[in-house]
């Protein structure tokens, strides 16, 4: 009887170690994917929702549309971005030319359109 | 005693997993905290706030929660708006009581509106809902509406006591050049009182800092050549727990027979200011302020608005003009890091 209590508790013992050592390996692999930066991608919206997300290492065209019917044609070639065209009344979006780096924005006011970079350096 | 060496087995690979379990803590902590930030189009313009010492959310959504609020209290046409229930009062109410947000809002521009002589007047709105700046066709207004709309300009009909504003006669208010700012100082109360250090607050480049970088360096905000093709910059300011402003012809224009028509109207012509700038930029502890000053300096144009700021503590300014000559008050070189 002792030692078929003991046993159990030692098995309960080792599944507590076992829980602490896996919650330790993912918080250890959660933190290396934050701060290890993967590939370079530019997140598209439009009036807060997203509409694509395209990778900087293909060279691609994408044409965002407002719900008022706007659009921003926006370009990727050589990891970087810019809006091409626009059929907004200032051309703000275009004036701010070529993006690249992490955390790098182009905001269509017009037409709520927001090109922000997420990755890479 | 049989247990003995068992238990102590036992004991060790539990420290040993405690002690795994806190330094992989330890590397999540002490690993560099990437910045939390929320973005939305608000107060007809893009807002992001971003904080730097914390990854609370939840602080984040409240802060724009907050936007949201004041924004349906200051929009001019929004049509359940605080602003607008004013300026649609009922004819023949001359006394109306405000919330204690429009009352200090309200205060704080007609201060302006008195230090800038009336070059600066909240009382535009008549002239400057003539004006659209976000048309795709550029259009004036007609002469004759302005003409008439011009005699309801003057911020001198209104009286405000503690809560409650009078109009001597009819007006209508534009807070469009004073409500950000006052915004941004409110936001920066709320992240202050939540434990937030370290933060940008940007509303539309009305830009207001909280403290500085967590490394203790200031805050670098760039500051834009007027026209430019790219986003270049011609200086770059060291902010440390202040607001930077900027008020120029190029953000809401448009140019109509090769002459550029600009949102900063002069209330006594209804026609944008002609006066050589091309922006102002305020430096301050306070963002209403800031906000304010940098239509007012705009509007004295820079000789007087530059006598304006060397006035005034812990103020200062960057001015532009066509030929891209750049101004700075005294004292505003300290913050300039490169460029100029």
């Amino acid at each position: 009887m002792e030692s078929d209590k003991s046993n159990r508790t030692g098995r309960r013992d080792l599944l507590l170690i076992l829980v602490i050592l896996s919650l330790s390996a993912l918080l250890f692999a959660w933190n290396r994917s934050r701060h290890t930066s993967p590939a370079a991608t530019v997140e598209i919206s439009v009036d807060g929702k997203l509409a694509a997300t395209l990778s900087l290492d293909t060279d691609q065209e994408f044409t965002a549309k407002s719900a008022s019917g706007g659009t921003n044609r926006l370009l990727i070639q050589d990891g970087e971005v810019w809006v091409l065209e626009a059929t907004c009344p200032d051309k703000i979006c275009i004036r701010q030319g070529k993006i690249q780096h992490d955390g790098e924005l182009i905001v269509c006011l017009p037409n709520r359109m927001t090109a922000k970079i997420t990755g890479g350096n | 005693m049989q247990k003995g060496p068992n238990l102590m087995k036992k004991n060790a690979l539990f420290l040993l997993s405690g002690a795994i379990l806190l330094l992989s803590l330890f590397v999540l902590r002490g690993g560099k905290r990437e910045p939390v930030s929320r973005s939305a189009f608000l107060l007809n313009t893009f807002v992001s706030i971003t904080l730097y010492d914390t990854g609370d959310e939840t602080i984040l959504d409240d802060a724009i929660k907050l936007c949201q609020e004041y924004e349906s209290m200051f929009s001019r046409t929004l049509e359940t708006s605080e602003l607008y229930a004013l300026n649609h009062r009922a004819d023949g109410v001359m006394t109306v009581s405000l919330s204690d947000d429009m009352a200090a809002l309200l205060q704080k521009s007609l201060y302006y509106c008195e230090l800038s002589k009336g070059a600066f007047d909240i009382t535009i709105e008549p002239v400057s809902a003539l004006w659209d700046f976000t048309s795709d066709t550029a259009v004036l207004p007609d002469k004759a509406k302005l003409e008439r709309a011009l005699t309801q300009v003057g911020y001198q009909v209104l009286s405000l006591d503690k809560n409650s504003l009078t109009f001597h006669s009819p007006a209508s208010i534009d807070l469009g050049a004073t409500a950000k700012g006052y915004i941004a100082d409110r936001l920066k109360e709320y992240l202050v009182a939540a434990g937030v250090k370290s933060a940008i607050i940007n509303l539309g480049g009305n830009v207001l800092c909280i403290g500085s970088r967590p490394d203790k360096s200031p805050f670098t905000v760039g500051l834009q050549k007027p026209f430019a093709d790219h986003s270049e910059t011609f200086a770059v300011l060291q902010v440390d727990d202040q607001s930077v402003v900027t008020s120029g012809v190029y953000e809401r224009h448009f140019v109509f027979d090769g002459k550029n028509y600009h949102h900063i109207l002069n209330p006594k012509t209804g026609y944008p200011y002609d006066n050589g700038l091309i922006s102002v930029t305020i430096l301050s502890d306070s963002s209403a302020d800031g906000d304010a000053l940098s239509t007012v300096c705009f509007s004295l144009g820079l000789e007087e608005g530059m006598r304006l700021v060397d006035s005034m503590d812990g103020v200062y300014a960057c001015f532009i003009d066509e030929n891209n000559q750049i101004y700075y008050s005294k004292g505003m070189e300290a913050y300039v890091k490169e460029g100029g």
